[in-house]
């Protein structure tokens, strides 16, 4: 019988002087901690298989993080395999402001230490809360989709990116409309225990990015929101907060700045988080009030992990089957797109996608996408070899979605193409 | 409210979608709908989008007016956010839009742009500044120079000069710039990987020199895609070719382009009608304000279509096309 054991720990920074954060430029040193950071780890168990899924409100996942944790994780479990992804906070990952003193480079690495330690105390108490689960999935409607399409597609054919104050405009361009669909959907895979009427924990997929802006403070942004507003709403859950196709589609054009001094705009990003949240939350709350829980014995993983590309970059694709069900851990910053072309024939009842696992691979976004153009895609792909500009290049080539897609498509097959029928409760 | 009231281009103008307002921006300005100065107006002054800068241009059509470009220009009223250059493209949009009425109150921020290579001027507004007359202080701020090997030798250093639709706007100043040299760099870009700037080089090489015509029918070829073809098609004035992509294209993009570059002749008739059946919601804006232009315009079938639309940017083109002929519909 499937068991599931959850905990979650805060990850934030103790201290925040003379620190900012990775992914977006700063204007200003972090000055605090709006709400906090979370590691969250599921252990599910089943014929003495063992999965843990954990997911950090990090930037991303490193290659080494990765290695790191997993070797934790054999020193508890061994033979456990292990899905770690990150949400892709952008107010999350502590970096030295400006020339780094080494006060400031122990309190990242200090920051790190206490990850690593949650992610062992996680575990531990993860594994002594183990009950028998049932299963169910939903996948949900967010309308209005709050997760916007972040590309504008111009006459001439080139996309323009429209984050935030959205698209550049010169004279004489029409606008064609966006360059790409919306998150339309919440991914849900919900656990129950047995006997319950309530869910007990889920973990959630929506394929937007969670940042509104470059705010100056450590947050968990529309995860934590979306988090905080699930236990809410269902005070007995324990939510986990994935991001799936997130490439080409965020949640900044649903909520124009509407001031410019600082206040305001911290105010703003903490109103945008919180109406996300509630949205996301009652989405949830009211698509699992249909759902169909069974029971499960199946239990299996693959993973698929090589070096990809001109420049070898690390590839990981895992699949794991929790009876009829399927959970991909993939690549961030995949395009949305590539969602639709994964969700072709599928051959189980679900799929939820957990993107931002340790493959570093930058936005991976489709052969036309190159061609369009727009931030995501501006360095051109890693495959063309006649580029007129002396430039770097993306990490992803015009073929490397199709072949995560691929990959993810095999492990599918392999796994339910002989996966055992699913019992009613 | 029926399908073309105007309060729809109203509504569009003032609502949270930032590309349906700038396409009721541009609508207005390229139907000359006068009516609507004043939301234009009230949308420049209003809206924290980069892309109102389309209301704009629709007023320097319809109504230029020197002390709102001021007001722009010293208040742009979007948000600083530095890295995606939203608010200097406004203030941009505003000093450019002043010269062009002789007021060089914004000559100061175009040259500091240019110094610092500021890919604002070096590209998204490259062609607009050399489009000024020659008489305006700023129309020689750019030359060859600033704009390929400067930007080369910056393209190693940051990887925003390499975007295709950077490298578009290039393209478009360089048919602009009279010069042997820009010709060479446009033949250059007629390899780009990219199937956009390709088209651009094409039409920029064709506006400097019409005698390269075939030797760009014959890379179009060599490329094979759908827009390479109708770039080709449309400078080699092929009717047949543009109408067979309008209808066969697998992306509604490029056969909506195909209809934008139908000649507005009774020959392009059936093709716009299939275009107002289209199921892409650009392809029938395209079909719409071609079949306005058309001397024996299908009106009736775009009534038709009036009824059964439900998507805002055809709503909206059919309002403007109706509004700028005062039917009863508007």
């Amino acid at each position: 019988m499937l068991t599931l054991g959850t905990d979650r720990r805060s990850i934030t920074p103790p201290s925040t002087e003379g620190l900012t954060m990775d992914g977006m430029p700063r204007r200003h040193p972090t000055l605090g901690v709006l709400d906090d950071l979370e590691i969250n780890v599921f252990v599910l168990q089943d014929s003495g298989k063992t999965v843990v899924i954990c997911m950090l409100d990090r930037l991303f996942v490193t290659h080494a993080e990765f290695a790191e944790y997993e070797n934790a994780l054999q020193g508890v479990i061994p033979g456990a395999e292990l899905i770690l992804c990150a949400t892709h906070s952008h107010s999350s990952t502590p970096i030295p402001i400006g020339p780094p003193s080494t006060d400031a480079i122990a309190r990242c690495a200090s920051a790190n230490k206490i990850i690593g330690e949650a992610f062992l105390s996680c575990l531990e108490a993860a594994l002594a809360t183990r009950v028998e689960v049932e299963v169910a999935s939903a996948r949900i409607p967010l309308l209005p989709a709050f997760g916007g399409n972040r590309r504008a597609k111009l006459g001439n054919g080139c996309c323009v990116s429209a984050f935030g104050a959205g698209p550049i405009l010169s004279p004489g361009l029409k606008l064609a409309g966006f360059g790409g669909p919306d998150a339309e959907a919440i991914d849900v895979l919900a656990f129950r225990k047995i006997g319950s009427n309530h869910p007990m924990a889920l973990i959630t997929g929506y394929s937007s990015h969670i940042h509104f802006y470059e705010i100056p403070y450590f947050t968990g942004e529309a995860a934590g929101a979306a988090r905080r507003a699930l236990r809410k709403v269902l005070p007995e859950v324990h939510p986990m907060y994935a991001v799936s196709f997130p490439g080409d589609v965020a949640q900044q054009l649903a909520q124009p700045i509407p001031h410019d001094d600082e206040p305001s705009r911290i105010r703003w990003q903490q109103e945008s988080a919180e109406a996300f949240g509630s949205s996301f939350a009652e989405a949830v709350r009211s698509g699992l009030e249909t759902a169909e829980y069974s029971s499960t014995q199946s239990l299996n993983f693959v993973r698929h992990q090589e070096a990809s590309g001109r420049n070898e970059e690390f590839l990981l694709v895992e699949t794991l089957q929790i009876g009829p069900h399927a959970v991909c851990s993939i690549s961030g910053e995949m395009f949305v797109d590539w969602e639709r072309a994964l969700r072709e024939d599928l051959p189980c009842t679900s799929l939820l996608a957990l993107g931002y696992n340790a493959s570093w691979l930058g936005y991976v976004a489709t052969p036309l996408a190159f061609e369009e153009g727009s931030y995501e895609v501006m360095r051109g792909p890693s495959d063309i070899l006649d580029y007129p500009l002396p430039t770097t290049r993306a990490k992803s080539s015009t073929q490397t979605g199709s072949q995560i897609i691929k990959i993810a498509k095999n492990q599918l097959s392999e796994l339910f193409t002989s996966s055992q029928p699913t019992k009613k409760p | 409210m029926t399908t073309t009231d105007p309060l729809i281009l109203t509504r569009a103008l003032h609502g949270r979608d930032p590309l349906l307002a700038a396409e009721a921006s541009r609508l207005i300005g390229d139907w000359n709908l006068h009516a609507f100065v004043p939301d234009l107006a009230k949308n420049l002054r209003t809206s924290r989008f980069n892309s109102k800068v389309a209301s704009m241009y629709a007023l320097d059509k319809l109504a230029p007016s020197e002390a709102l470009l001021l007001e722009i220009y010293e208040n742009p009223n979007v948000p600083d956010d530095f890295y995606w250059m939203g608010f200097k493209s406004v203030k941009t949009a505003a000093a450019i839009g002043l010269m062009k009425i002789g007021n060089n109150e914004g000559e100061g921020w175009l040259s500091e742009l240019a110094k610092a290579s500021d890919p604002v001027i070096l590209r998204w507004f490259a062609p607009a500044l050399l489009r000024l007359p020659d008489s305006c202080p700023a129309s020689g701020l750019l030359t060859l120079d600033d704009l390929c090997s400067k930007a080369h030798r910056d393209a190693a250093a940051d990887p925003k000069y390499t975007d295709p639709g950077q490298l578009c706007l290039l393209c478009e100043a360089l048919g602009i710039i009279k010069d042997p040299q820009a010709s060479e760099h446009l033949e250059h870009y007629t390899k780009f990987h990219s199937r956009f700037v390709r088209g651009q080089a094409y039409r920029s090489l064709n506006q400097q020199n019409p005698g390269t015509t075939s030797m760009i029918c014959e890379i179009a070829n060599r490329e094979g895609t759908d827009f390479d073809l109708l770039v080709a098609a449309a400078i080699a004035g092929n009717g047949i070719e543009l109408k067979r992509i309008a209808k066969e294209a697998p992306l509604g993009f490029d056969r909506a382009s195909a209809i934008d570059a139908l000649p507005t002749t009774g020959d392009s008739r059936n093709t716009l009608l299939e275009g107002l059946r289209d199921k892409d919601p650009y392809v029938r804006q395209c079909a719409v304000e071609k079949m306005a232009r058309l001397e024996e315009g299908d009106w009736d079938a775009m009534k038709d279509l009036s009824q059964q639309e439900t998507q805002l940017r055809v709503m909206c083109a059919l309002t403007a096309v109706f509004c700028s002929r005062k039917e009863a519909l508007c």
